[in-house]
């Protein structure tokens, strides 16, 4: 196979059916590849600034709901400090907790969404961040985040320092723990493709907000490596990881500030489909192109290799015995038209000439043969004839046809006498050879 | 020759087209599978958790009698008739068991324990319930929502609601242990708001009814707590609550839908959709041990029809804090409630092929 002609056609025609077929399907996934890991990786940061916007917006809002709330609760006494707080529009369902802290840290009014607070709950804050820095900073506090051991949802502090017009100082603190709840909800809401997902995660790298609530209340932790790039994600598969941050709090205040990671992944699969498809594909015609070259070779070499072997044959035939040789097996070649017909009719005929001369020769080597045994024949009876002891015979023959007509007296002795001592007394005459036959 | 060829090249082809062909057999044999789900409902004041539940299986793409089959029990009533309906879903290996109320959810947790039956559970408070031992990681193979949180919190609305009512009204099943949960939390928020309470233990509907005849002329209020055998007797309690002109409190929203005049807590339809995505996970292989108890959203509802028919006033701060008020002319038609005597399980709504109807 290696070496035949058959073996060469087929494995051209696969060559001349693969090898282009290979470098195309090579360049076009490699393009695909590098194309769609640029697309996804864009695709990716895009989201994570979008949901970055969004969420944002979403704290802006609820500082704007406080800062407003607090021109109300200036001047205000204590019976209707719980009447203004409750007016905040995004309590109970955003705010866990609201607090009102007067300029020592004590509570002058406190809302919660699940406890009951009574006059006997109220705390001194005075110790803790969420007063003490808004209150000498003026700005306002984002704490760290918390979990809730009755939901397991995670929540963050957000510390408002009330100020005091006409003094500018900060009369008061409104401190409020702020749900995660709702930016679930929002990157609940934002359209994702399959095997994408949003998620944000805290400082700690605890993943405070995803778009199922399950795989927050779980309490996964996860740390970006870097901002954008491909690598491990939450699941801990292969992903297009893009990575916003996003802070909250004045740089300025010490300890203050809370820096949040958007991560917007794609899983590597997904995301690079299109790359893997096209592979897929390439590999698929590369298996049905070789099945089809091959037997594309096979059928084209057949024509081919088959007149060729049958004058192989014939030569081969000849070379052994050239009466062996039948011109009908070349029959099939030479009804062909094209240069194998034509060199098999040649063929034919050159072998029908050498089969003739052959048969010729042969009978003229019968012929010599024949001859030449005439001639050895002759010659040995020469060689007898002309022997001392055939004269002599013959001379004896004549005497006794010349005795014929005399008495006869016999040369051998008489019965019981002794015979002759050597056999030069009773020559045998030469056997003649046995004729060669040949088959 | 070229006869032999053809036939080659044709057998080729054919060759070629069955390859074809099989590979395209293969995806069209790639069937959705048919999910089943057994859903054991202790009692039908829950049935809107259902609905609420079909509604979200269907936006994720669970069409019933297509890809989902609901197998729906017949009420069960009393916790023990729970037994016998869980017993049939668990021998006919469905996919889902959906209990609904904290007693189903427990009588799951007792005949399911230790096996590979999927349970999907909602109870008042699945910790204290025996159901789980951690919110975030709940193990072994139920997950599910709870509900019970907003208890002391009604209380101090309804003192926000009916500010001049001190003493309420309230009628329980000791035999449920959300409902015991649930007295439990109102007894501490009564007690911190300086609120009396009026309890009556109630086992049985014939006790309920009695108890509900028989409300005493001082009680100032009706507080229904989170339980399944008093919540069945809404009707009986709302025309009640009408004829005495007694404010009622209940857990859930589509009770003030129905007559009574307040409720915090969850809403059915809601805490349904909420159950679909969880039941969605489970179907993807998500082992549900693994998937976190979630919380119902807790909403503020009340009734203006109602305070107009109790001749209450309500103040324009409460109503503009309410996440939503049912005006007159809005309110439903009560479904008649009744309990059947055997716990015989029925099929769905829709009418199942026989071979799926196993009851």
């Amino acid at each position: 196979m290696n070496s035949s002609i058959r073996g060469r056609l087929i494995r051209a025609f696969i060559s001349v059916a693969i090898v282009p077929l290979l470098l195309v399907g090579v360049v076009l996934a490699l393009l695909s590849f590098y194309v769609q890991r640029e697309q996804a990786l864009s695709r990716e940061r895009t989201v994570a600034i979008s949901v970055s916007g969004q969420v944002n917006d979403f704290f802006r809002r609820l500082e704007g709901e406080l800062r407003v709330i607090t021109k109300d609760l200036q001047g205000s006494n204590d019976t209707n400090n719980e009447a203004i707080l409750s007016r905040l529009p995004s309590f109970p369902d955003t705010f866990q907790s609201v607090v009102l802290l007067d300029d020592s840290g004590q509570e002058l009014a406190h809302l919660d969404r699940l406890k009951v607070i009574t006059l006997a709950d109220r705390r001194d804050w005075s110790k803790d961040n969420e007063f003490i820095l808004p209150k000498t900073s003026q700005k306002i506090y984002y704490g760290p985040v918390t979990i809730s051991k009755q939901t397991g949802e995670p929540s963050i502090t957000i510390s408002v320092p009330i100020i005091e017009p006409r003094t500018g100082l900060v009369s008061q603190v409104l401190t409020t723990s702020v749900r995660f709840k709702p930016v679930w909800d929002l990157i609940a809401s934002i359209p994702v493709d399959s095997g994408e997902q949003i998620y944000i995660v805290s400082e700690t790298g605890r993943v405070v907000a995803h778009g199922n609530p399950s795989v927050t209340l779980i309490e996964p932790n996860y740390t970006p490596q870097n901002e954008l790039g491909i690598y491990p994600g939450l699941n801990g598969n292969s992903a297009v990881v893009a990575v916003r941050p996003l802070s909250f709090g004045d740089p300025k205040v010490a300890n203050s500030v809370r820096v949040f990671k958007i991560v917007a992944e794609k899983d590597l699969t997904a995301a690079l489909f299109l790359a893997i498809q096209t592979v897929v594909v390439t590999i698929v015609l590369l298996i049905v192109a070789l099945a089809l070259a091959t037997m594309q070779g096979f059928f084209a070499a057949r024509p081919i290799v088959s007149p060729i072997r049958d004058l192989a044959a014939a030569a081969e035939a000849i070379r052994v015995k050239a009466e062996g040789f039948d011109p009908r097996s070349l029959e099939h070649v030479m009804s062909r038209t094209d240069e194998l017909g034509q060199l098999a009719r040649v063929f034919e005929n050159m072998g029908s000439v050498v089969k003739i001369r052959e048969q010729d020769l042969k009978q003229q080597v019968q012929q010599l043969r024949v001859e030449i045994d005439q001639a050895k024949k002759e010659k040995q009876v020469a060689e007898i004839t002309e022997t001392e002891m055939f004269r002599d015979l013959q001379d004896k023959a004549k005497r006794m046809r010349a005795r014929g007509k005399a008495p006869f007296i016999p040369d051998t002795p008489p019965v019981g006498a002794e015979p002759p001592a050597t056999a030069e007394a009773a020559p045998v005459p030469p056997t003649p050879p046995v004729e060669e036959k040949t088959t | 020759m070229r006869l032999s060829i053809i036939r080659r090249y044709r057998t080729l082809a054919v060759a070629l087209l069955s390859i074809v062909l099989l590979g395209a057999c293969q995806t069209a044999t790639t069937t959705t599978k048919m999910f089943t789900i057994g859903v054991v409902r202790y009692t039908p004041a829950l049935d809107l958790i259902f609905d609420g539940f079909k509604e979200g299986m269907t936006r994720l793409g669970y069409i019933e009698n297509q890809n989902v089959i609901y197998f729906v029990s017949t009420p069960a009533g009393t916790a023990d008739k729970l037994d016998p309906i869980i017993n049939e879903f668990k021998d006919k290996k469905v996919d889902l068991i959906f209990s609904l109320g904290t007693p189903a959810s427990q009588a799951a947790k007792r005949l399911t324990e230790g096996t590979n039956q999927r349970v999907l559970f909602q109870a008042f408070d699945p910790v204290l319930s025996g159901i789980v031992t951690s919110l975030s990681h709940p193990g072994g193979n139920m997950t599910g929502i709870q509900h019970g949180l907003s208890e002391a919190k009604r209380v101090e609305w309804f003192t926000k609601v009916v500010p001049n009512a001190k003493r309420f009204f309230v009628m329980y099943n000791p035999a449920d242990k959300s409902a015991s949960l649930s007295v439990d939390q109102i007894k501490s928020a009564a007690t911190a708001l300086g609120i009396q309470l009026i309890i009556r233990e109630t086992k049985t509907v014939g006790e309920v009814l009695t108890a509900v005849a028989n409300i005493p002329s001082d009680a100032d209020a009706i507080y229904m707590p989170a339980d399944g055998l008093v919540a069945g007797q809404m009707a009986t309690l709302v025309s009640t609550a009408y004829a005495r002109k007694l404010p009622l409190a209940v857990v859930v929203e589509s009770n003030v839908v129905n007559g009574a005049l307040f409720s915090y807590g969850f809403e059915y339809r809601t805490e349904g959709v909420q159950f679909s995505r969880l039941a969605d996970q489970i179907f993807k292989n998500v082992a549900p041990g693994d998937i976190p108890i979630e919380t119902a959203e807790f909403f503020l509802t009340v009734n203006l029809d109602t305070a107009q028919k109790i001749g209450l006033t309500l103040s324009d701060d409460l109503l503009r804090r309410a996440n939503r008020i049912i005006r007159p002319g809005e309110v439903q038609q009560l479904p008649t409630l009744t309990f059947s005597t055997q716990p015989a399980l029925t099929p769905a709504a829709t009418p199942l092929p026989v071979e799926r109807t196993f009851f």
